[in-house]
């Protein structure tokens, strides 16, 4: 049941739709994504990974939950 | 034979009035404003943007919407963000793209004591890095091209970040500053050099000199307030900062 919920936050996330509001998902939905935009932003310019993680992971929290 | 020499007159006269006009510019207006923009090279290779490639793309865009301003006068200078820049401020690709593209920093340049504060911001903190501006950080190589109208040279450098698991790196990094522009200044840390630094290549984006506006009525004021600490300080605070909030 877990495994479908995360599975569901996660999709929804993906496709920028509000997934369902669990307490689970708000790292692991975010996380994701927080790590998705840090990585490029890292590897593209150099740019400081942690800052960008945190304030990805903000501005997703803000957005989703 | 003399409409040779006449013409040979005329050229000497073109060129000493176009010198003494520059020398003059300058003396009389030895302080303004440049304005800098973020450019991608047309043949940079991106990596893979994966399924967030529109919030990406968002952020590439906001980037190219951001303004940094020099403003500079004999003893030095202030770079940051133009202040009253039209931009959405609760935007999620502005926001990210100020964090990204060193737009959150500013830094204060005295060229006349040698040494220039770095305004970094941590979770809404800011604090100030002072260092000194040291001639042996740039290599100075005789490749040149023109930009914007200005012969500029090209100099190599060297920028330490963190990385991802608080590791230190150091990046490549070049300006290309203008003997021409008899400035000792540039954007972000690119100053020291003799000319003003109007295009500075970073990872993946430049930092372009854009127009400048010369004021003689302007005059540079430190604008930085955040808890002076050294670089070393400032590293241990950040990890400190970042792993209480670093979910488990």
């Amino acid at each position: 049941m877990v495994a479908f919920v995360f599975f569901v936050g996660i999709t929804n996330a993906k496709k920028g739709e509000q997934p369902n509001n669990l307490s689970f998902e708000e790292f692991t939905v975010c996380g994701d994504y927080a790590t998705a935009i840090a990585t490029f932003a890292q590897l593209a310019f150099e740019a400081n990974y942690d800052v960008a993680w945190f304030n990805a992971y903000g501005e997703c929290i803000e957005k989703y939950y | 034979m003399k409409s040779i020499i006449d013409r040979h007159m005329s050229r000497y006269r073109i060129a000493f009035i176009l010198i003494f006009s520059f020398q003059f510019l300058f003396s009389q207006a030895e302080s303004g404003t440049g304005i800098y923009r973020i450019v991608f090279p047309e043949d940079s290779q991106m990596p893979r943007m994966g399924v967030y490639k529109d919030d990406i793309k968002n952020i590439l865009k906001k980037a190219k919407s951001l303004r940094f301003q020099l403003v500079f006068d004999q003893t030095g200078s202030m770079f940051s963000l133009v202040k009253d820049l039209q931009i959405d401020e609760n935007d999620f690709g502005v926001k990210m793209a100020t964090v990204i593209f060193g737009a959150d920093k500013a830094y204060y340049t005295n060229i006349v004591e040698g040494y220039f504060i770095e305004e970094k911001q941590i979770f809404d903190k800011a604090f100030s890095i002072v260092k000194h501006i040291d001639k042996e950080n740039w290599e100075l190589t005789p490749e040149k091209k023109v930009i914007n109208g200005h012969e500029c040279y090209k100099a190599t450098g060297k920028r330490t970040l963190t990385g991802k698991s608080f590791n230190k790196k150091t990046l490549d990094i070049v300006a290309w500053y203008c003997p021409e522009i008899p400035l000792k200044l540039g954007p972000f840390e690119a100053v020291g050099l003799p000319g003003l630094v109007v295009q500075l290549d970073l990872k993946g984006h430049s930092v372009l000199l854009d127009h400048m506006e010369w004021d003689k009525n302007i005059s540079v004021e430190n604008d930085i307030s955040g808890e002076i600490v050294s670089e070393k300080e400032f590293d241990s605070i950040f990890k400190k900062m970042v792993k209480v909030r670093m979910p488990n």
